[in-house]
């Protein structure tokens, strides 16, 4: 029997999905979430996660850049 | 960046549909030309084809900008756009406004140049002199045309005279400076062949046609010189024609095959002369060649 | 702003997944979708099929021009030689967009070969505009000198006005007047304003941020295109009304043209028009008008680079540094509203605005809807003059440009597809079947044969599913 899973595909780099992955293994997001790992760029993870996934990546991307210009105050 | 890749930076950039395109027109009205002496009313007839073709070249696109010349016995004027306030013009019919106004502005202006011309001096068209004025037109438009913008321009001679060696100094001239501003030069010869405005078509990358018929002088226009030069390779147009290369002396204005060239300014002369007439340079007369003593055979 | 912030109670993950963006129809586009009879009626009016032509691309308008005199259909062979070896895709696209709007049909010819010939009324109305024939066109009634003769000058300050009424209304920024119930409507209909769920009034949504960043041209043609679709709501005609509108854009500027003979339906689109700002009239029973810039040359929506007259050219304003500072030489509200919508301003004086262009504020922007290409397009359309004669290639700063688009890819690292994973086939024949059926309805996301697996796009699992058992009971 074929088995049928619903669910999101993400698509991403490679350097990203390590950085889901780890997420996952550490339960940063309070519980597992990749349903199946696909290849290289593509992940398969669970719907309902997504909202706070993607907060976890827009602090991920606050915290990896730094203010470009002076504000001059 | 070795995982995230830009997409292809798309310049946009300013294709020929975004350019402006200039023509100006060169028509030859010259009274003593053969073909306007032959038939009467010929001359209207070949206006009223300039002017369809013109209206046809401002419906192109919205940007589009025209001037047309008369080049005279006596003198080269630009009668569209006139000298004086452009007139105010309503629709009479369901021609387009700016189209009813070029074709007024046309046949008003060259009924007044006509009429002005009081001599019946038979002189030749001054063409060189009204390709001059329309390269000193297109340099004004380039300089004030707005930042940021292409205005690619050509000029159109449409002419029944005959090859005039006694100007070609002169058109030697304007062709080279087209050529250095970019400016095409096509020409449509109505009666007779213009080996001279062959070359300059050769040189400017312009179309030269002799057409064979002139009542269908607008089918001809529209199908040869409508399209603009970005977009002439896109079409297939008449090939180019295999163009009368001599030379013209500088002393008769004759063309000539072989002939003598001064080596510091390479004027050409028919005939040999000690003084260069450009540059004035003095060259010895050659004389009579020496004659090597033969070495004599030993008789024995 | 509106509130469409990630974590908001409202938000679900289908706007993460599906962003519509705004869409700008050009006069192609819009009449290929009019049915026959309404083409029929528009090619009858000179300036419409003018209007047309001009839209056609370069190579079309070669190939009507060379048709235009000819009365006999020309063999198709005949109009493909037309075009030279390189050109021949291009020529099927144009022998396409020709079919599309009716300007071409195909006919046969005795002998059996078949040919286009261009269609008989808007051949007719194309010469008449080019050479003359037909009725003079509706506005181009004699007039007298108008004692209160209004100069271009005027009308450019006034229709900037009436326009700008409607953009600050978008904005909420509660300077001008308001403007009144009928241009609520329309932009409510056109999407670009939506009603607020608590308390009604209206509120500005994604495609209103993007619809303010276009340059006014483009502006004026989408907002008339949203209002042309109720016009029939309105007891008003159609044909009528895009009749009238063509021939505005082939106006003069600076003359006025005369209201006689217009029917009660045009009166009423010409009040519309004038608080739009696209007409000028000194009072409502005038018997004159004066068409204002936004009016000119409405359809050339081809022409997005460069300005089309010389007059036209817009005043530049802004200009861009390398260290990310902008500097806005305006007075304008609007226009210091819509530079706060991607640079956080710093300083305001009389005559300018300091603003410096950092991560967040263009992130705040990014999820408002607006895309960085709108931002940079609507920088370098503004862009002040000094900037454009240094080098007119590149404008902007290529760092800053370059920086903006990174801030934006930062954002899509991640993308998202809803969809059915389907794994662990029992044999290779299963799995190709399952593969192919999903490929040729164009619901296959990702496979991967070694694995045996492969995802479908969410919406089509039924289907496939009903598909998946059929197979298998038959098999």
């Amino acid at each position: 029997m074929v088995n049928v899973m619903k669910g999101v595909l993400v698509k991403c780099d490679p350097a990203m999905k390590q950085f889901l992955l780890h997420l996952d293994e550490t339960l940063k997001l309070g519980r597992k979430f990749i349903i199946q790992e696909l290849d290289e760029h593509h992940l398969f993870i669970s719907a309902d996660i997504l909202v706070t996934l993607q907060a976890k990546i827009d602090d991920l991307m606050d915290q990896i850049s730094f203010p470009l210009a002076e504000k001059g105050n | 960046m070795n995982n995230i890749e830009l997409p292809a930076e798309k310049e946009p950039e300013i294709t020929s549909a975004d350019e402006i395109s200039l023509l100006v027109v060169i028509l030859d009205t010259n009274p003593t030309q053969k073909m306007l002496r032959d038939k009467q009313n010929q001359l209207t007839n070949i206006v009223d084809s300039v002017v369809a073709f013109s209206n046809s070249h401002l419906m192109q696109k919205a940007q589009n900008k025209l001037a047309v010349m008369a080049c005279h016995s006596k003198t080269s004027q630009f009668i569209y756009p006139g000298a004086k306030k452009p007139l105010d013009v309503r629709q009479v019919d369901g021609q387009y406004e700016a189209f009813l106004l070029v074709e007024k502005t046309v046949k008003q202006n060259l009924a007044e140049l006509l009429a002005s011309e009081s001599s019946t001096a038979v002189t030749e068209s001054l063409l060189a002199g009204a390709i001059a004025m329309a390269l000193c037109y297109i340099a004004r438009l380039q300089r004030t045309k707005p930042p940021g913008s292409k205005l690619n321009s050509r000029i159109l001679v449409v002419s029944g005279s005959g090859d005039s060696a006694s100007q070609y100094m002169n058109y030697m001239n304007v062709f080279f400076t087209a050529q250095k501003l970019n400016v095409v030069l096509d020409v449509c010869a109505l009666d007779q062949h213009l080996s001279l405005l062959q070359q300059c078509c050769d040189i400017t990358g312009g179309m030269y046609l002799k057409v064979p018929q002139i009542t269908a002088l607008l089918q001809f226009l529209l199908w040869v010189f409508l399209p603009e030069p970005p977009i002439r390779e896109k079409l297939v147009l008449p090939p180019p024609v295999k163009v009368d290369y001599r030379a013209a002396c500088f002393c008769h204005r004759e063309l000539i095959d072989i002939g003598f060239v001064c080596s510091v300014c390479l004027s050409i002369f028919c005939k040999f002369s000690p003084i260069c007439t450009t540059c004035h340079m003095v060259f010895k007369i050659p004389g009579p060649l020496a004659v090597k003593p033969k070495k004599r055979k030993l008789k024995l | 702003m509106a509130n469409n912030g990630i974590g908001s109670s409202k938000q679900d993950n289908s706007s993460l997944i599906t962003q519509t963006n705004l869409e700008c129809k050009n006069l192609y586009e819009y009449l290929k979708n009019q049915p026959q009879n309404v083409l029929d009626r528009l090619y009858i009016h000179p300036a419409i099929c003018l209007a047309v032509y001009r839209e056609l691309p370069e190579l079309a308008r070669q190939y009507v021009i060379r048709i235009l005199f000819v009365e006999q259909p020309v063999p198709q062979a005949v109009v493909a030689s037309w075009g030279s070896q390189a050109s021949s895709k291009e020529h099927n696209y144009v022998t396409k967009v020709l079919t599309d709007l009716n300007v071409w049909i195909e006919d046969s010819l005795p002998g059996g070969l078949i040919g286009w010939m261009l269609s008989p009324t808007f051949k007719k109305n194309l010469k008449a505009a080019l050479l003359g024939g037909g009725k003079p066109w509706s506005m181009s009634s004699a007039l007298d000198a108008d004692k209160n003769a209004r100069d271009v000058g005027f009308l450019d300050s006034y229709s900037s006005e009436r326009w700008e009424c409607v953009l600050h209304y978008m904005v909420g920024s509660q300077q001008q007047e308001g403007i009144s119930a009928d241009a609520v409507r329309i932009l409510l209909h056109a999407g670009l304003m939506k009603r607020d769920e608590e308390d009604g009034s209206p509120v500005i949504t994604r495609q209103g941020f993007q619809f303010l960043l276009l340059d006014r041209h483009a502006q004026v043609w989408h907002f008339l295109l949203q209002y042309l679709d109720t016009v029939q709501q309105r007891g008003l005609d159609l044909v009528e009304c895009l009749t009238f509108l063509f021939q505005l854009s082939f106006s003069t500027l600076g003359k006025d043209y005369s209201t006689e003979g217009l029917s009660p339906g045009l009166l009423i689109f010409l009040q519309h028009l004038r608080e739009f700002g696209l007409v000028y009239q000194r009072k409502r029973k005038a018997g004159r008008f004066y068409p204002t810039r936004l009016a000119l040359n409405i359809t050339n929506s081809q022409n997005k680079n460069a300005p089309i007259l010389e007059e036209d050219s817009p005043k530049g304003y802004i200009v861009v540094e390398t260290n990310y500072r902008v500097y806005a030489y305006t007075d304008s509200n609007l226009q210091v509203a819509l530079i706060a919508l991607f640079t956080e301003l710093m300083y305001r004086f009389p005559n300018l605005v300091v603003g410096v262009i950092t991560r967040d504020s263009i992130r705040q922007a990014l999820r408002g809807g607006i895309t960085a290409d709108q931002i940079i397009g609507y920088l370098k359309q503004h862009a002040h003059e000094r900037m454009l004669t240094a080098d007119t290639k590149q404008p902007l700063p290529p760092t800053v440009v370059d920086q903006i688009k990174l801030w934006e890819l930062e954002r899509n690292r991640l993308t998202y597809n809803e969809g059915v994973l389907y794994s662990q086939f029992l044999s290779q024949a299963d799995f190709n079947v399952l593969k192919e059926y999903a490929q040729s309805n164009g619901v296959l996301i990702w496979c991967n044969k070694e694995k045996r697996t492969l995802v479908i796009n969410k919406n089509a699992h039924d289907d496939v599913k009903k598909f998946w058992k059929k197979y298998s009971k038959g098999s």
